[in-house]
Order: structure tokens, then sequence, then C-alpha cells
């Protein structure tokens, strides 16, 4: 009887605790991503060639894209349509990064990313209409 | 008038527009060193590179969401120094101050 005792299997080992998912953390990111995603996609909107602000900055990038050796035509169209895009991204930013310095906050939050985004539509707005109304 | 009068003449204009190009390709080469060598490396060029742009970058950090990796920064500030040579170049040329070659 002893000897069987002896030969049984050892029991298996626990399973590991589940890990433990913050809901918040992990809602909030994923606000934040699409938040991100929108503003982007936003941006990029701007920078289109229906963009009321594409043919000003088309005239005023072009003393400059020397410096950048774009000597293409169809490259300086590219790099205005970048530059826009990133301007309106970088601008619509600004009201986002104060708040976030304002609230003393280390990282970016769905409000202040909220607040891009805002900004962003606000500045893309005419390249909407632009879209919209052909 | 040659370019070199230009120069002199509009110095006004042509002395921080050039400041502002220097900026860039600082910020270019730092990039560039940064793929060869690491965000962090402690060669004396990085350092030096570092050392010439972390003010700027501090200031472009500031009006930019944290959710911004700092290597994107880079690229950010680039973009905001251009934006400021092409205001240069309007904010000059609105106040009837346009300089060129050919005086």
């Amino acid at each position: 009887m002893a000897r069987n005792d002896k030969r049984r299997a050892p029991p298996p080992p626990a399973p590991p605790p589940p890990p433990v998912i913050d809901e918040g953390a992990r809602q909030d990111m994923m606000q934040r991503d699409v938040l991100l995603m929108v503003t982007a996609g936003l941006s990029l909107l701007a920078g289109m060639h229906f963009s009321p602000y594409f043919d000003p900055v088309l005239f005023l990038v072009k003393p400059f894209a020397a410096s950048f050796f774009i000597s293409s035509p169809l490259l300086l169209l590219y790099f205005t349509s970048l530059l826009i895009s990133l301007m309106t991204l970088l601008i619509g930013g600004v009201p986002a990064a104060l708040y976030e310095r304002a609230k003393g906050l280390g990282q970016s939050t769905p409000v202040s990313i909220g607040i891009w985004l805002g900004c962003v539509a606000l500045i893309a707005a005419p390249a909407l209409l632009g879209l919209v109304g052909g | 008038m040659s370019a070199s009068d230009s120069f002199i003449a509009h110095w006004y204009f042509h002395l921080p527009n050039m400041a502002l190009a220097a900026l860039i390709y600082t910020l270019i080469g730092r990039y560039l060193l940064s793929l060869l060598f690491g965000l962090d490396s402690d060669k004396v060029i990085m350092r030096v590179f570092r050392t010439v742009t972390d003010p700027v970058l501090n200031l472009v950090g500031f009006v930019t969401p944290a959710v911004v990796p700092r290597g994107l920064v880079l690229i950010f500030a680039i973009v905001w120094l251009f934006f400021a040579r092409i205001a240069l170049f309007v904010g000059f040329a609105a106040a009837g101050m346009k300089p060129g070659i050919g005086g």
C-alpha cells in the first residue's frame, strides 16, 4: 500500500493567477488610440489638394523648397500637402499641450487628446467644407 | 546690388533666416546621427548636437502633447522652424521690406 502511494504522480502545479486588468486604463488607452487616429485623419484631409490652404502655401513654400533639394513640381505638391498636414497637427496640438501643462499631467489623457482633435477639426473645417462642396 | 551687398543691406532679415536654417540643418544632423549612435549616445558629436538643439526641443516639447514620443518631437521641431522661416519671410514682405538679391 505504501509502495503504491510512492508511485502516485505529484499533483499538478496551481495555475498562475489571472493578470489584473485595469479596465479604466484599458478604456482610456482605447479612447486615446481612436481619438489619435481621427486627429491624424483630419490633419491629412486638411493637406489635400481641395483644401483652401493648399494654393497659398504652395506659393509660399516654393522659394524655400530648394533648401530641401526639392526641384520636381510633383515633389513640391507632395511636400506642400505634407507640410499643411503637419502644421495642422502641430498648431492643433498647442492648446492640448498647454492644457496638459496647466493640469500638471505627465501623460496625455482622453480629454487632452479630445482638445487636440477639436482644434484640428476646427483648422480642417474649411478643407472638409471644400470636400463636401466639391 | 550684388548678393553680398544685399546681405549687408538686409541683415535684419538674413541673420534670423540663416539662424533658423542652421537650426533646421542641425536638427536634421542630430536625427541622422541618432540613427547611427542611438538617441542617448555619449559620443562627443552627439553631446555637441544635443547642447545646440536641446533648447529648441524643450520649447517644442512644451507645446506638443505628451503622447508624442521624443523622437517625433525632433521632426516636429524641424517643421516648426520651417514654418517660422516662411512666417519671417511673409512678415517682412507684408511690411514692405522684402529683400531680394537684386536689391
